[in-house]
């Protein structure tokens, strides 16, 4: 077997097994044909052909979101409105920032205004999409994504940090957007959850959105209409200051657990995919967190970055400009690419897991009709 | 509209024009897909074996005989009575089309295969 062949070979195994078992052998002699003497690698045009139909095939028997299949819409119908109550939720609890410096925040992120207004939008969108008036709230969910992109854009050139830090809320934004698009029957979400399941999801929240206003009668009941007076001069006689976090977290455990319950009580098809829409934004967020630290101190050129245990280990910054520094090719490429891969993985383990269920489906008619005989 | 009664891609249109005319194998319908076209279109083996696939999943070609050149299979491929049906089906179509095309660029003065 001659090197090129080997090569050829190792691409083609990256084909489903039914094509390749199907068409492996010939698709092998078409390519050895078109090849010249002397060739020892794939030219690059077949070679980008073979990959991308490769991973066209992959992902279109049965992985593929695709409207015809009811388990995606019904993912989308409940995944929507979540993702838009979840930015919701972030965006009361961005309050927290002007009204807890406990949370750490030194300073708060944003003008309490901005988190409210977008609260107020996302809030809208998720009373829409319950409404049945799935069309609009498609739309604002739509702006909503590009909201915080401009707003990023704009303040790019003086802080990068600020880009880093919205894009998981865009990439939330636009999976409500592409979910609340999706076809699916008015209030579906309801139906499939349970009414009471729904109104318990809702209450949950409730809470969650206002967790922040919660707390102010703790801060008034030390004396005090400032946080900071609670934070740094009332603490020691400030029991209720305690209660200050412990509400919003609360709530959040709440939530939390309001949703795995939502996961548990749905069949595994459908929890698969509520799981592969969540996945990118979740994915983004905590790989951003985890990296966001090197970006604020390439940005504020606080110290050059210890690169040895950040997730950036790789990604080349330039931290000795005395401008504000811009994120490199690298984060770029990496923060954009993230989400889509993250999504195709995810598609790969839902692929995974419904063959799985099926061969366990399989099995038992099996084990029944043996069984009857 | 069915499946089957929509369009042809422009890669299925020309391996089943390729295949009207004799049976022939992969790399064979790529050389004459090259060659109908003139040099446009250059099908990779990739495509082609997709496009394969889903031909002879609709009945529009079948197996015509099989050969093992070199130890690697080699297999021949020609056009079911369904598949000429739908080619000629298409070809009608594309013809009709072609045809107000051209009837509309000389109205407005353009020059048919030119600039205007």
């Amino acid at each position: 077997m001659s090197t090129l062949e080997h090569r050829y070979r190792r691409i083609i195994s990256l084909y489903p097994v039914q094509h390749r078992q199907r068409f492996g052998d010939e698709i092998l002699d078409t390519l050895m044909q078109g090849s010249v003497p002397q060739q020892r690698f794939p030219r690059a045009r077949e070679l980008a052909d073979l990959l991308w139909n490769a991973a066209r095939l992959r992902l279109t028997r049965r992985g593929l979101p695709s409207v015809h299949d009811s388990r995606w819409a019904d993912a989308a119908a409940i995944g929507g409105p979540l993702a838009a109550a979840f930015l919701a939720a972030y965006y009361a609890l961005a309050q927290i920032a002007v009204w807890m410096p406990i949370l750490g925040f030194a300073q708060p992120f944003s003008a309490p205004w901005k988190a409210m207004a977008a609260f107020g939008w996302w809030l809208l969108t998720v009373v829409l999409a319950a409404a049945g008036a799935r069309l609009v709230a498609a739309a604002m969910a739509w702006l909503g994504a590009l909201g915080p992109l401009a707003y990023s854009a704009w303040r790019y050139a003086s802080d990068a940090t600020v880009f880093a830090r919205h894009w998981p809320f865009v990439v939330l934004a636009l999976t409500a957007a592409l979910c609340l698009t999706v076809r699916f029957p008015k209030r579906h979400a309801i139906q499939l959850m349970g009414g009471r399941f729904a109104v318990l999801l809702t209450a949950a929240f409730v809470l969650v959105w206002t967790s922040p206003a919660l707390q102010l009668p703790l801060i008034r009941g030390a004396g005090s209409d400032y946080p900071a007076e609670a934070w740094n001069g009332l603490y020691p006689r400030f029991l209720g200051y305690h209660l200050l976090g412990a509400i919003p977290l609360s709530a959040v455990l709440l939530l939390t657990v309001t949703l795995l319950w939502l996961l548990l009580k749905h069949d595994g098809g459908l929890r698969r995919r509520l799981l592969a829409i969540a996945a990118p934004a979740v994915v983004l967020s905590a790989v951003v967190n985890f990296g966001y630290e090197q970006l604020v101190m390439t940005s504020s050129h606080i110290l050059a970055p210890n690169f040895s245990t950040q997730i950036a280990v790789h990604l080349p910054v330039k931290y000795t400009s005395p401008a504000p520094v811009a994120m490199s090719a690298g984060q770029w490429t990496f923060v954009l690419l993230l989400p889509p891969i993250v999504f195709v993985a995810a598609l790969i383990l839902v692929r995974r897991g419904d063959r799985r269920q099926e061969l366990i489906e399989l099995g038992k008619a099996e084990l029944q009709r043996r069984q009857a005989h | 509209m069915s499946m089957k009664d929509s369009p042809l891609t422009e890669p299925a249109f020309l391996v089943l024009t390729a295949l009207a005319e004799q049976p022939l194998h992969g790399y064979g319908m790529l050389e004459d897909v090259a060659r109908i076209s003139e040099g446009l279109v250059k099908l990779q083996a990739g495509t082609l074996y997709t496009v394969i696939d889903r031909l002879c999943t609709e009945g529009l070609i079948e197996i015509d005989h099989e050969e093992v050149v070199q130890s690697r299979l080699r297999r021949y491929y020609r056009i079911t009575a369904i598949g000429a049906t739908r080619l000629s089906r298409e070809s009608a179509r594309l013809a009709r089309h072609a045809s107000v095309a051209t009837q509309r660029l000389r109205q407005h003065g353009f020059v048919i295969g030119g600039a205007a």
